[in-house]
């Protein structure tokens, strides 16, 4: 047996964008056995033209899976809009709407008062027992935003851009400052310019911390975040770096730390000269002279810009939103955007939403616990007050919030989330949301349901309102069997976890 | 190749049950009639078309995720430079009747005394330490070297499958236990990863389908389920191992288990995920590899000599194994447990009463099958001008030689090529008696 490439396993997980002649062989890959699949070009890897998409009718599935891959979950009144004014205007809805909370969110987060502190005033804190703690009321607030957020695509973005730069909250003050880092580098630059969002991470002082980079000298420098910088948030593994180019950064990062107890504001992001390397550095082949702190901000610019990261950003944006093994043809149509608008995030993500390979990929990307989570929350409209019940549902399927360890971040495949003990815990959850014994999350299915007199139409109405189209016959009939002579009220529960725990909803 | 089939009627008769094929549609609640057997063993007999386990070894393989510190562990004590580089963390010389010293293995090297459960094992002659030895990929980024550690690929990041998973896939049987290979936590070991069927397990108690007494809408509920997921994609495969492991371990009584020969586990996560392996060892269910984390060993400060967070683990770590080592008793002859960690620590140690990344480090292996008594490896010394890089331990035996020889000679696969791409050059060291 040969060594198995990264390309063929990931074909073994069955996370390439398939073909149109094999979406209509698969299953479960949500592809109905019964509904005409859209005419699309398979994706190619060679660089010849590809039709444009305008030449081919959307149909409602498409537009309907098209919302669910960009959102944790569609409303019926998503489903809706998009419907009316058509797919392309409803991504340009949701790319321009404003990064932030909408107001709906807003007032359900407004008693976390820990949200809005400095860094200074999370380290200085005081959790004496009575106050709220801030990781605590944080990892409440995404979970709010996730669920209640109208402005979906920015805060599955803002997903993205947490695992992009991932922060451990569990290292020492990292479990503060993280508060920060999610309002002044996250959300703040979920869609915007990577740049940005790039330098706003490195001046971000629960990073510093996290990658040890607070405490690296001119005398002992710490390389952990140089590398990371260069192998997780820029360039890439495959970027053409040395590990002399990381050395060379580690002691242009000298002195990014954080100020200390006696600082003019303790915890915040602080630039010390007196730790700072001063010697001549080389990185990629570009020379910096002494410049203090002014060092740091060149690379971050020649990094933001450099081929190698618009690659690997491009990539990665492609491996969200598109595939688990991304099509090479469009990671380069990505690059090419992000290149042209100087890395608009938005137009990079327009690019990637108007491909065909995106189209093609629809209803093929398993989803990770929390997605599935959020997704369940939102289809079942419940009522959800997050804590340690939904947090140990996160916990068991592996993906408990802000908690991966390495600066990798969670991973983006099938084959780590697919797991055995991953889609028992799903059942589960899916068995006690639908019949309403998490305390934490409230439902009320039979809302759903309650103009059903069959079996029949309770079926189809839950799979619209959780799938946004009906489920292929053979998942029907399964369905319709389980339901067997029962009433819809006493029925709908069971329906209902049923659905969410299939494979049509562990997928987007 | 031992025959391990069983009538109803042999397996009537013995108290202990021998390796069956748990996926014949025969399984299922049929009771036992006058034999008594301990409460938690899995009730129900039924015609075993195939054999099902490992011909070989049952591996238990633990990672120290942090980065141990091998010096503390198996201390060269005889090195002057140990106390001249160890101030504060360095332990007293071995003195009869004094356990808060080094506990004395040959005259050159001893164990750290939160190690004493590692004593009786050593002179029962089943441990083996093998020191210096490591990845030999200079990294000291814990992401990168755990990485290169469980996919068995230094260096190498285009390999996905974990060293694990590439055993499993090459050896010689088929085995379609939904328990051939179980990570113990919630997320699946990278060791693991791969297109292998790998059971990710938290806990056996609470591995149930919607609550420990099934009723019937759940037993419906789990048919609909199974009926959903019943094509060949890798989720329908994974989804029915799933419910395949659900039924089966619904025959196992957690709540009556007692480890035999007085075996205590400690408390928390590292010795319940022991004592669960130890139940499905016992309970042979098909179990051919287990792996089980035990993290919190990156001490950079405040590391603890003989007080404090690294003997705190040292105690957790060897009261585990120990534990199981009790625990399993006879089978203990085909179980080989070893132990590893992504890079050892700095020899000296640093302003902070603690130690730095290093290289070189210390693996147990502990089995049946184990050569004991003896500390192996190529010691290269602690001096000044032995040290690599910046201070650390030199790493004379790959890990790879180590799970080389443990692969071969106990799992009975010869394939190391497949298991280890990129290295050939094994250098074995008869830590272990070939299984034969």
């Amino acid at each position: 047996m040969t060594n198995l490439t990264r390309r063929d396993f990931l074909k073994l997980s069955g996370g390439l964008a398939a073909t149109a002649a094999a979406l209509a062989a698969c299953k479960p890959l949500g592809a109905p056995t019964d509904s005409p699949l859209p005419t699309v070009a398979p994706p190619t890897t060679s660089t010849t033209a590809i039709p444009t998409p305008t030449a081919v009718p959307i149909s409602e599935q498409t537009i309907a899976r098209a919302l669910r891959r960009l959102m944790f979950a569609p409303k019926p009144e998503d489903y809706a809009r998009a419907k009316q004014i058509g797919l392309e205007k409803f991504v340009d809805e949701m790319l321009s709407q404003p990064s932030g909370d909408d107001p709906n969110v807003a007032s359900k987060i407004k008693e976390f008062t820990t949200l809005t502190l400095s860094p200074t005033d999370l380290v200085e804190y005081d959790v004496d027992g009575k106050r709220p703690i801030p990781g605590q009321e944080l990892m409440k607030a995404t979970t709010l935003r996730s669920v209640y957020s109208s402005y979906q695509l920015y805060e599955m973005m803002v997903d993205f851009w947490t695992n992009h730069f991932n922060i451990y909250i569990r290292k020492n003050l990292t479990g503060v400052l993280k508060t920060a880092d999610d309002r002044d580098v996250v959300r703040k630059f979920a869609l915007g310019k990577f740049y940005d969002i790039l330098s706003a991470s490195a001046h971000s002082p629960a990073m510093m911390i996290y990658l040890d980079n607070f405490e690296s000298t001119k005398n002992k420098p710490n390389e952990n975040y140089a590398r990371e910088i260069l192998e997780l948030h820029t360039l890439g593994v495959d970027g053409g770096y040395t590990q002399q180019d990381v050395q060379e950064l580690a002691r242009v990062l000298t002195g990014w730390s954080v100020g200390g107890k006696r600082a003019a504001k303790p915890g915040d992001f602080e630039y010390r000269q007196a730790i700072h390397d001063t010697g001549a550095k080389t990185i990629l082949g570009k020379k910096y002279d002494n410049n203090g702190q002014q060092e740091g901000e060149l690379v971050l610019q020649a990094l933001a810009k450099h081929r190698s990261t618009i690659n690997y950003v491009s990539k990665k944006l492609v491996r969200r939103f598109v595939a688990d093994d991304p099509p090479q043809a469009l990671i380069a149509k990505a690059a090419k955007t992000f290149t042209d608008s100087d890395g608009d995030i938005p137009k990079v993500m327009k690019t990637i939403i108007a491909s065909d390979e995106f189209r093609a990929s629809l209803g093929q990307k398993f989803k990770r616990p929390y997605e599935f989570i959020v997704s369940a929350l939102r289809v079942t409209n419940a009522q959800v007050d997050p804590g340690n019940v939904l947090n140990n549902y996160l916990n068991q399927m592996g993906q408990p919030l802000f908690q991966w360890g390495t600066p990798d971040g969670y991973p983006d495949e099938a084959a780590a989330w697919a797991t055995t003990n991953g889609m028992l815990t799903r059942w589960n959850f899916a068995l006690a949301l639908c019949n309403n014994t998490i305390r934490e999350a409230k439902v009320d299915l039979t809302a759903i349901t309650k103009d059903a007199t069959t079996i029949d139409v309770a079926i189809d109405l839950l799979s619209m309102a959780f799938l946004g189209e009906k489920l292929p016959n053979e998942g029907k009939q399964i369905l319709t069997k389980f339901g067997g002579s029962a009433n819809v009220k006493t029925a709908t529960p069971m329906l209902a976890a049923l659905i969410i725990g299939s494979p049509y909803f562990q997928y987007r | 190749m031992t025959n391990r089939l069983s009538t109803t009627q042999e397996a009537l008769m013995n108290t202990k049950l021998s390796r069956r094929d748990f996926l014949s549609t025969f399984a299922s609640g049929i009771a036992y009639m006058g034999v008594r057997t301990p409460d938690w063993y899995p009730r129900f007999t039924f015609f075993a078309p195939q054999n099902v386990g490992p011909r070989g070894d049952v591996l238990v393989c633990i990672f120290q995720r942090g980065a141990m510190d091998g010096i503390n562990v198996v201390i060269p004590y005889t090195e002057s430079d140990y106390y001249k580089l160890r101030p504060t963390l360095a332990i007293p010389e071995p003195k009869t009747g004094n356990d808060k010293t080094i506990i004395n293995l040959d005259g050159k090297f001893g164990l750290h005394p939160s190690l004493r459960p590692f004593k009786e094992i050593w002179d029962a002659k089943q441990l083996a330490p093998i020191h210096a030895a490591g990845s030999p990929d200079p990294t000291h980024s814990h992401f990168d070297a755990m990485d290169y550690m469980e996919r068995g690929t230094p260096g190498e990041k285009q390999i996905p499958t974990g060293w694990l998973a590439r055993h499993l896939q090459t050896v010689a049987w088929e085995n379609k236990s939904p328990f051939r290979a179980v990570g113990m936590g919630t997320l699946l070991q990278t060791s693991l990863r791969g297109p292998v069927s790998a059971t990710s397990l938290q806990s056996i108690a609470e591995f149930h389908l919607g609550g420990r007494n099934r009723s019937d809408p759940i037993k419906q509920f789990q048919s609909a389920i199974s009926q959903m997921y019943s094509g060949s994609s890798p989720l329908d495969q994974s989804a029915s191992l799933t419910l395949q492991a659900t039924d089966m371990l619904e025959k196992v009584n957690v709540g009556t288990y007692k480890p035999a020969n007085n075996a205590a586990y400690p408390k928390g996560n590292f010795g319940t995920a022991l004592m669960q392996v130890a139940q499905l060892i016992k309970a042979e269910v098909g179990l051919e590899i287990a792996a089980v984390d035990l993290g919190g060993w990156d001490t950079h400060v405040r590391q603890g000599a003989l007080d404090g967070d690294m003997p705190d683990l040292l105690a957790e770590l060897s009261q585990g194994l120990a534990a199981l080592y009790k625990d399993l008793g006879d089978a203990m002859k085909k179980v080989t447990i070893v132990t590893m960690s992504e890079f050892g620590r700095r020899v000296a140690e640093n302003g902070g009463g603690g130690t730095d990344h290093g290289h070189g480090n210390v693996m147990f292996v502990i089995g049946g099958g184990v050569n004991g008594g003896k500390v192996y490896g190529d010691w290269p010394g602690i001096g000044k001008d032995k040290l690599d890089g910046p201070g650390d331990l030199a790493i004379t035996t790959d890990f790879r030689d180590v799970l080389g020889e443990i692969v071969q000679k106990r799992m009975l696969n010869d394939k190391l090529s497949e298991v280890f791409p990129n290295y050939s050059k094994f250098k074995m060291r008869d830590v272990l008696q070939k299984l034969t």
